[in-house]
């Protein structure tokens, strides 16, 4: 019995090449892109877009006047995110987050925002505040309590000025991560193992005087 | 000398008390080991391959146990009861989390590794398919080839 070798030494090129074909395609649908991983902070105004982010289109606030923002997180890291937005209280003298040395504002804590964001997740939330009452002391002058989303923080150490309509205060809103090697949260995120931080700030002036 | 064993075991109450207290505070506090060890297996869960919405259901719960912490952070020292019942349902809460996402790591990954096995199998599948094809259209050739050359008319020149 003669075997004949003929078709073998045609077909067998011809699986090999597929098989390798098939299996790179595979290889390929199965393996996941690298694209870049990062975190997204956005303020938007009281309508919920980039705009109209004060009263009567002014900084100044007035005691008691209620301003809305609204603070969200994007997360594009590829996974689960475990975030906390710190919200600090400061004024022109006060430094904001260093984006180089990765420093956060030295401005005094009011406030935290914690939650868990799912990967491609958008996180939202209202941010609605206002002066309850400022005082002076001993010529400076600084904002005593104030209302953040109905609860009221009495502040004691807050930036102060010779005069509150001359402060030029701003929220800072710094993005925190957690980090579970560390057990706790840092600023900002690890990316390739380089850190990188995003924080925002928006200004307002205090008029004195009833709203 | 029955008043020193008094004093003795109120010392001894009031130390495992206190004991207990700073262990309670301790398990209250973000970045607690238990807390962190939760977030480590639903992230395994989620590298696992577990799907989005799988992970909804674990990612509103971890939410839930962030405002339980808040109002726990927002309690009186003199609101014990309430504390204790928060403590409970946070810990009950992360444990209940954490037993999912060890399941969801262990469905996850063997979902992976069928969908990869199939994945590759289809491959191997497709490669036999693809050269079958190739040598019944060369067998086909071939014939036609034959059917040619028997149907064609030799001419004398």
């Amino acid at each position: 019995m003669k075997f004949d070798l003929h078709p073998l030494r045609i077909l067998l090129p011809v699986f090999l090449t597929s098989l390798l074909i098939f299996e790179a395609a595979a290889y390929v649908a199965l393996t996941p892109r690298s694209h870049q991983s990062f975190l997204q902070e956005y303020a938007l105004g009281a309508d919920g877009l980039a705009g109209d982010y004060y009263p009567n289109n002014s900084t100044f606030i007035q005691q008691e006047e209620f301003v809305k923002w609204y603070v969200g997180v994007s997360n594009q890291m590829g996974s689960l995110q475990f975030v906390d937005i710190q919200v600090k209280l400061g004024n022109q003298t006060i430094a904001a987050p260093n984006d180089t040395t990765l420093i956060p504002s030295p401005a005094p804590l009011i406030v935290e925002f914690k939650r868990f964001i799912q990967n491609n997740e958008t996180w939202t939330f209202p941010f609605v505040w206002r002066i309850l009452n400022f005082i002076t002391v001993a010529g400076r002058s600084r904002i005593a309590q104030i209302q953040i989303n109905n609860v009221t923080y009495s502040l004691e150490n807050s930036p102060s000025c010779a005069s509150i309509s001359s402060c030029g205060f701003r929220f800072i809103f710094e993005l925190w991560t957690w980090n579970t090697d560390l057990a706790q949260f840092q600023i900002g995120w690890w990316n390739e193992g380089m850190q990188q931080i995003a924080w925002l700030q928006l200004w307002f002036d205090i008029t004195p005087g009833a709203p | 000398m029955m008043k020193s064993y008094e004093t003795c075991l109120l010392i001894t109450l009031a130390v495992v008390v206190s004991i207990f207290a700073h262990s309670v505070q301790v398990t209250a506090q973000f970045g607690s080991p238990q807390l962190n060890s939760v977030i480590k297996d639903v992230r395994k869960a989620e590298h696992e391959g577990a799907r989005p919405q799988e992970l909804k259901e674990l990612v509103n719960k971890l939410n839930s146990e962030i405002e339980l912490e808040d109002q726990l952070n927002n309690l009186t020292l003199q609101e014990s009861i309430r504390r204790a019942q928060l403590l409970t349902e946070i810990n009950s809460t992360l444990m209940d989390v954490d037993a999912e996402a060890i399941q969801l790591q262990l469905t996850a990954s063997q979902r992976t590794y069928v969908n990869h096995m199939v994945a590759y199998l289809s491959g191997v599948v497709g490669a036999i398919a693809v050269t079958i094809i190739f040598h019944f259209s060369l067998l086909i050739r071939e014939k036609h080839r034959i059917k040619r050359a028997l149907h064609s008319k030799i001419v004398p020149t």
